[in-house]
């Protein structure tokens, strides 16, 4: 889990696997709804470089009864527009902690990009959340 | 010079205007049976399981506004006023409409968010603290379709009926 020297890693191989924690109450009838989804700089936890558990780990025990969703690499949307707005790009950028090498974020950037993040409208995020709330499934169940 | 009246005193009923009934009493049977029955059909009324469900939810949006910043662990926002009044007017059209949500939950960005969710039928009303109210719905893994309500009563209740005929398609 720790970082120990070690340098970005900045590709993302399509079916590398992601994780981030969630809460029970935004898992219903079998389907996360985005409206748990946070966007911008989700973080979320690369299964190269870690365990499902490491992103329930604690040292104040914090996260028991917590779950963990995982998705692909690849189901992130790589672009999406909602006219007449600008259309965005989403990619994913390893962003290591000392405690966390893993760490990761989504980001978005306009079309002409610019290589900041660039904050989408409203309804692009919410577009955003939504297609990745279809794509996440359990991979540890929450009990809280 | 007062007296203190000892306290299994205290505790009876005055004799003078309480008798105590006994259930094989006819009155008290009869009157306890036609309360039960009327509690029975008041629990099958689909109209009082509705109105039951909605106080529920209007009392869970009290909690949900004191979540603590970063309660997603995420850093997600409490929702704070604007949205919990959106919210609670959202779930007043909800009521009339007869349209009752899965689940009240507060939402990652900030804010307060219905679900609803009926086999692979998804759909939401998302009321964030910065006033926008967002709207979503999809069936399985169909792209889902996204809006924004505007605050009118027309906007509102046309997003309900959207989200109504969607779910039960």
């Amino acid at each position: 889990m720790y970082r120990r020297g070690r340098p970005e890693v900045e590709i993302f191989e399509p079916s590398e696997v992601l994780y981030r924690r969630y809460r029970c109450e935004h898992w219903i009838s079998g389907q996360f709804t985005g409206i748990g989804f946070k966007f911008p700089k989700q973080s979320v936890n690369r299964a190269l470089f870690g365990e499902p558990e490491d992103v329930l780990y604690s040292e104040s025990c914090e996260f028991d009864g917590w779950g963990v969703l995982e998705f692909n690499a690849s189901d992130i949307p790589e672009r999406l527009e909602i006219s007449p707005g600008p259309g965005f790009l989403f990619f994913l950028k390893h962003v290591p902690f000392e405690n966390n090498y893993g760490h990761s974020e989504i980001w978005a950037d306009k079309i002409m990009a610019t290589g900041e993040y660039v904050e989408p409208s409203s309804s692009l995020k919410k577009l955003f959340r939504t297609i990745m709330s279809q794509r996440m499934k359990i991979r540890i169940e929450a009990t809280l | 010079m007062p007296y203190l009246l000892p306290s299994e005193t205290c505790g009876n009923p005055n004799p003078a205007m309480y008798r105590p009934f006994s259930r094989d009493e006819a009155i008290s049977t009869d009157y306890a049976k036609l309360m039960e029955e009327r509690l029975s059909n008041l629990n099958k009324s689909e109209y009082f399981q509705k109105h039951k469900r909605f106080m529920e939810l209007r009392e869970q949006l009290i909690p949900i506004t004191y979540l603590k910043p970063n309660w997603d662990s995420y850093g997600a926002e409490p929702p704070n006023e604007k949205a919990r009044t959106k919210a609670a007017q959202i779930l007043s059209n909800l009521e009339v409409a007869a349209l009752l949500p899965t689940r009240l939950v507060p939402s990652a960005e900030g804010g307060v968010g219905f679900c609803f969710v009926e086999a692979d039928r998804y759909a939401d009303i998302e009321c964030l603290n910065t006033g926008e109210i967002l709207a979503a719905m999809y069936c399985g893994q169909q792209d889902p379709d996204v809006w924004e309500i505007d605050h009118s009563s027309e906007s509102i209740q046309a997003a309900i009926e959207q989200i109504r005929e969607h779910i039960a398609a």
